[in-house]
């Protein structure tokens, strides 16, 4: 454990506090106000993660989560960015991708395989040396070793929330720009909301070098914006929609102007063994010393390639870390380093770094000046090589990314309206333009919401020009000069894929997976620009960076999934079907019963259909589609909208209706009941009411007939009471409906009371036992159903349904129907009307016929043992090719045959061959009409 | 996520709503007319007229939008018979 | 109120439990309501002296009658529980909506009202863009959805087969209401 620097030093820890946690099993200490990595290299650990690739030894580099060498496992969550997560008490934390932990990693020995390794080999390897051996060998042993993190299978719901947040104005990035851009626009009456992912506005003021002057000044001025800190905002979708995350939480925020104050990213020098830990940037020391009074070293060299480096070196002066030397390259011309001979710093000029030493840690630096080599002795190195703008957000919502020659930056352009930028993000770098830049973008933005507000002038920026990035040099010979420390990826396999034949760089990126890890390019598409420019002759600005698309930065499939929970649709008899013992199944969101009681599924139908064949069953069919089309035109209505005629049905019948779209294929089918001149009540299959439906209210927006047209499904209970005792159940409950055969025929409709409950009824016939479809307003349904049972009426699901419509020969639309069924196909001639000038799909139906019909449905028989082979989706089979397939099959406990529906050849013939589960041929001949009551007696009773 | 402004209720996300297709005429009675509409219609670079249907208050509207940079010119109610 | 004892209705069963606060959940989807439709309506409403607003998605009161008009020719009729509902007949150009079974109507009233609606609906909500008698028609945790505000409270009309997951979602996103089992 290292002493902490003494106060003003550490303005985020809580001296005299210790919270015990445990890295790879050993105990350590930390303070409040720590975070995992800072709390570690207070205790003098810096490696914290084994690399991708090669298994090297990685620490903090950025000190600001935007590389893969923090990240962590902590408990059961994998992935945990290190320099992030605030420490809490009892936290056990592993290293990840190592054999065991961070010291001792047997992985490492890859390291020394590297020109086995080249970019791109894993595309030409792992096929031998046989046929199995990617497989059996090479598959399982990348399995295990891939991946960071374990993830706990056991684990139980997490709990997170979902806000929607609208506001005038989001800023995104809290530090000088970013307020000074917010507290404009409150100023000019916008509804304001700042966010920025650390736990403090303030952004590099928090660590900069006399940042803590301005600070105070930066947060003033803010009443009435909402600030959201450890929040970050995860990308930009269409019309300012911004996901905001903050710890569990998602906000979804929608604004009408974004002001985007994201800052900069310090990039990387590239040189071999750059990746070692105690390489740092220029930031990320300042946020040891200042944020966590981190001692980061006992000898330092300062690369200072801007102004920030020079501030760097005296802070590590003033904090009496030795500097053994500060290093300006030959290109930071005019760099003020006076300060630094001030304080009596060995400034060497025109300097480079060749190359690092060390084996989990720095311990000296190679340097070339103008007088020649030198190694240094230190185990810090603060790399200040320029920074990027954070280009992300921009990037998303369509503007573009341009490299400047002259200053040697990246600049953004062609933002979308209802975007702006302000700050380091937009080139702005002494402090004045700053925050003058960000007075600007709120102003701008407070005028296109239409408030008043004056534009300042933006300051010519004093500092602009000191801040350029730099070269990167030709692969040293030895390798390990990391372009991509998340990928494992050096200057040479960069350069190699170009000579693979990779040129582009979109496909240099995909064939080397450079820019490809957790920090997205933040460190390495400059870099791969600049190395990719040298290799083809072009420039940078040519070359430009793969674009960027959300999300910025990781985000837990958790938190995209909120508390969002599946929607359940449930029939007012879903209790009393509960209470029977019913399996319940899923029919979209509804819940329908499937059949009743324990045991064998196909058992218990039997058992069903058996009832309701000989007896009297009753199914709850509420989740039917039910419209009501009311009004003058409606008849006229429905005869466009389905094939039959509806205009001139009388009153109190109910007729089937079929209905067809632009093609003629067959969409969906129901029955409609003229309950009054005006009035049809019409049913539509549970799965296509909504279609249908969305389809009549488009077509009526055309038509403009009058008519209103209602989707009432969940209004109306519906339970089909059905078999050969039904009449005498339902004449046991008192109704004023005269039930009788001749009062009451097949196909009519009546309306009344039955049990005190209205009802509508309707005699039709999907089950082929005589049949009354009550429906009653919803609520009364559970009352309806206890009377039924108490008239001594069981009930029946799903399954046995499906067998008693098939013994008749029914369709049922989506499962014996496809998009190309026609009305022909399925043998319903009958409905179709041959008088009816228009009706949806006509043309089609006439065109189609006259092509010819390609495919028929046709009923089939089998003995019952073919149940198993024969299922749905076999093929049948003419001349050895495919014409069509089963649809629908069961066993009938009726009629003692596996019975079923096929699509085949248009002329089949006598029978059909269909191919069984075990790839057989059977012959199953055709039944020319229903398998059971063909005469319909029975449902005409 | 996209908005679009409902003639009757206003801007919404686009999650409200349900795409019903391009307007055209299809009210014909030769099948190769039809045909012609159904499956050859034209797919302009550009302004396209299509019918959008916002689910919560089944208002059925028409919207102007340009099928290359995705936005929306305007958005009306139907007031006379479309055939 | 007092259902009919032949009526049942989706969260009886579940207990309403009032927060600490002032925050509650009601539920009303027993009380009577009428949903009417159809080129009749603004003559119906003026032959029972209640108003028919101007505009759709506007509400407009009389004597513990809240008309809240849907579209065109489409209006929902509530009363604050003293009040009775209009007697029917129907003219033949007016036609029962059915309201008071294809729905369920839970009303939200307290403080955080507007917060919780957040957590449900993204459409928006802040009092300078949506002043109180408003009618919003739009999408909640997945529903269409009516919501007719007034001032501290919301009233939430939607399918009454998903009312048992509506609760669900209540007591998923904005448990400070208080909503339990």
């Amino acid at each position: 454990m290292t002493a902490r620097l003494p106060a003003p030093w550490g303005t985020r820890i809580v001296r005299d506090t210790a919270l015990t946690f445990s890295f790879d099993g050993t105990s350590h200490c930390g303070l409040a106000g720590d975070t995992v990595a800072s709390a570690l290299l207070a205790e003098g650990r810096w490696v914290l993660s084994r690399s991708f690739k090669y298994h090297r030894p990685r620490g903090p580099q950025s000190m600001a989560g935007l590389e893969a060498n923090t990240l962590v496992q902590i408990g059961s969550e994998p992935n945990v960015r290190a320099d992030r997560r605030p420490l809490t008490e009892g936290m056990a934390v592993r290293a990840q991708n190592t054999t065991h932990g961070a010291d001792r990693d047997l992985g490492s020995v890859l390291d020394r395989f590297g020109r086995f390794m080249p970019v791109g080999f894993y595309y030409r390897s792992f096929f031998g040396p046989s046929r199995s051996s990617w497989l059996k060998f090479w598959e399982p042993l990348i399995r295990r070793s891939a991946g960071l993190g374990v993830v706990d299978t056991a684990l139980g719901e997490g709990h997170y929330q979902r806000r929607n947040l609208q506001c005038d104005v989001l800023v995104v990035g809290a530090g000088p720009a970013g307020l000074a851009a917010a507290r404009t626009a409150a100023a000019a009456g916008a509804e304001v909301v700042i966010v920025d992912s650390e736990p403090e506005t303030g952004g590099a003021l928090t660590y900069a070098r006399n940042g803590s002057a301005a600070l105070a000044q930066a947060r003033s001025g803010l009443d009435g914006v909402t600030i959201l800190t450890g929040a970050t905002c995860n990308g930009w979708y269409t019309d300012n929609f911004l996901p905001v995350i903050q710890g569990d939480t998602l906000f979804r925020v929608r604004a009408a102007q974004v002001i985007v104050a994201s800052g900069t990213q310090d990039q990387p020098l590239v040189f071999r063994n750059n990746d070692l830990p105690g390489i740092v940037s220029a930031s990320a020391v300042q946020r040891m010393m200042r944020h966590y009074a981190i001692r980061p070293g006992s000898a330092a060299v300062v690369f200072a390639g801007t102004p920030h480096g020079i501030a760097a070196a005296l802070d590590l002066h003033e904090a009496g870390v030795p500097v053994r030397a500060v290093l300006v390259p030959p290109e930071a011309v005019d760099l003020p380093t006076e300060p630094l001979a001030e304080a009596g710093l060995r400034v060497l000029k025109g300097a480079r770094i060749q190359g690092a030493h060390g084996k989990r840690r720095l311990t000296a630096l190679d340097v070339t000046t103008a007088s020649g080599r030198e190694t240094i002795a230190c185990d810090l190195a603060v790399i200040d090589a320029g920074a990027t703008p954070g280009y992300q957000l921009p990037l998303h919502a369509g503007a573009q990314l341009g490299f400047d020659d002259a200053s040697q930056r990246f600049t953004l352009s062609n933002l979308p309206a209802n975007m702006h930028l302000a700050g380091s993000v937009a080139g702005c770098f002494a402090p004045d333009a700053v925050i003058a830049s960000g007075e600007r973008a709120g102003a701008q933005a407070a005028v296109a919401l239409g408030l008043a507000a004056s534009l300042p002038d933006v300051p010519d920026d004093a500092q602009a020009h000191f801040h350029r990035t730099f070269p990167v040099s030709d692969p040293d010979p030895k390798g390990r000069d990391f372009v991509d420390v998340d990928e494992d990826l050096q200057v040479k396999d960069i350069v190699n894929a170009v000579a693979d034949g990779y040129a582009e760089l979109e496909l240099v990126k995909r064939y080397s997976t450079v820019g490809m890890g957790p920090s997205q390019g933040r460190h390495s598409a400059l870099q791969t620009a600049r190395i990719l420019a040298r290799e083809t002759g072009r420039t940078v600005g040519e070359i430009g960076i793969t674009t960027a698309r959300p999300p910025f930065g990781p985000e837990k499939l958790g938190v995209l999934a909120g508390p969002l929970r599946s929607q359940e649709r449930r029939t007012p008899l879903n209790a009393r079907h509960r209470a029977a013992g019913a399996r319940m199944g899923p029919a979209g969101a509804w819940w329908r019963p499937m059949v009743y009681g324990d045991g064998p599924t196909a058992e218990l139908a039997a058992q069903e259909v058996r009832m309701v064949r000989e007896d009297v069953g009753m199914l709850d069919v509420s989740t039917l589609g039910k419209l009501a089309i009311r009004g003058p035109d409606a008849g006229a209505f429905l005869d466009r909208i389905y094939t039959m005629a509806h205009a001139n049905q009388p009153v109190g019948r109910v007729r089937y209706c079929l209905m067809l779209n632009e093609m003629g294929s067959v969409i969906d089918d129901g029955v409609a009941w003229r309950m009054a001149p005006d009035h049809f009540y019409v049913t539509a299959t549970t799965g296509a009411v909504d279609r249908v439906f969305s389809d009549m209210s488009w077509w009526n927006a055309q038509w403009r007939m009058q008519v209103d047209i209602q989707n009432v499904t969940a209004g109306f209970a519906a339970i089909n009471v059905t078999g050969p005792h039904a009449r005498a159940a339902l004449e046991a409950l008192a109704g004023d409906i005269d039930l009788g055969r001749e009062a009451f025929p097949f196909l009519e409709g009546r309306s009344g009371t039955l049990g005190g409950c209205p009802v509508r009824i309707m005699r039709i016939g999907f089950t082929g036992e005589l049949s009354f479809e009550l429906h009653t307003p919803r609520s009364y349904a559970p009352h309806l159903w206890d009377l039924l049972e108490g008239a001594g009426v069981r009930p029946y699901g799903l399954e046995a349904s499906r067998i008693l419509r098939l013994e008749k020969g029914h369709i049922i639309i989506g499962q014996d129907t496809d998009a190309l069924s026609t009305p022909d196909e399925l043998g319903m001639q009958w409905a179709i009307s041959r008088k009816k000038p228009f009706y949806l799909g006509k043309p089609a139906v006439d065109k189609r016929r006259a092509i010819g019909l390609a495919r028929t449905l046709c009923r089939f028989e089998l003995p019952e043992s073919a149940f198993g082979e024969v299922g749905e989706s076999c093929l049948v089979m003419a001349d050895g090719k495919p014409v069509g397939h089963v649809t629908s099959v069961a066993v009938s406990p009726t009629v003692g045959k596996l019975i079923g529906l096929a699509h085949a050849g248009a002329e089949p013939g006598q029978g059909i061959a269909i191919r069984t589960r075990s790839g057989v041929e059977v012959q199953a001949p055709l039944v020319g009409h229903a398998f059971y009551d063909p005469q319909n007696a029975r449902q005409e009773a | 996520m996209k908005q679009l402004e409902c003639p009757v209720n206003g801007l919404r996300d686009i999650s409200e709503f349900q795409y019903l297709g391009p307007r055209r005429s299809t009210r014909s009675d030769d099948p190769d007319t039809v045909v012609a509409h159904v499956f050859f219609a034209e797919n302009p670079l550009g302004p396209m007229v299509e019918w959008w249907r916002h689910r919560p208050s089944n208002t059925v509207f028409l919207a102007e939008r340009h099928t290359v940079t995705d936005q929306v010119l305007r958005t009306w109610l139907p007031t006379s018979p479309e055939t | 109120m007092t259902a009919h004892p032949r009526r049942s209705f989706p969260l009886a069963d579940r207990p309403l439990v009032p927060a600490t606060g002032d925050n509650r959940l009601i539920d009303l989807t027993a009380r009577p309501r009428l949903g009417l439709r159809g080129p009749g309506t603004p003559a119906w409403c003026a032959g029972h002296g209640l108003p028919f607003p101007d505009r759709i998605n506007q509400t407009a009161e009389a004597g513990g009658i809240t008309v809240a008009r849907l579209g065109t020719y489409e209006i929902l009729v509530l009363t604050d529980g003293q009040a009775s509902l209009p007697a029917t007949p129907l003219p033949p150009d007016a036609w029962d909506g059915y309201r008071d079974e294809t729905w369920f109507w839970i009303r939200m009233t307290g403080p955080s009202t507007q917060a919780a609606l957040a957590t449900l609906t993204s459409v928006d909500l802040r009092p300078a863009r949506v002043p109180p008698g408003r009618v919003l028609q739009t999408r909640a945790a997945g529903l269409d959805a009516v919501l007719v505000l007034h001032e501290g409270s919301v009233d939430i009309f939607a399918d009454i087969a998903s009312a048992e997951y509506f609760a669900d979602v209540l007591a998923d996103r904005c448990p400070e209401f208080g909503w339990s089992e």
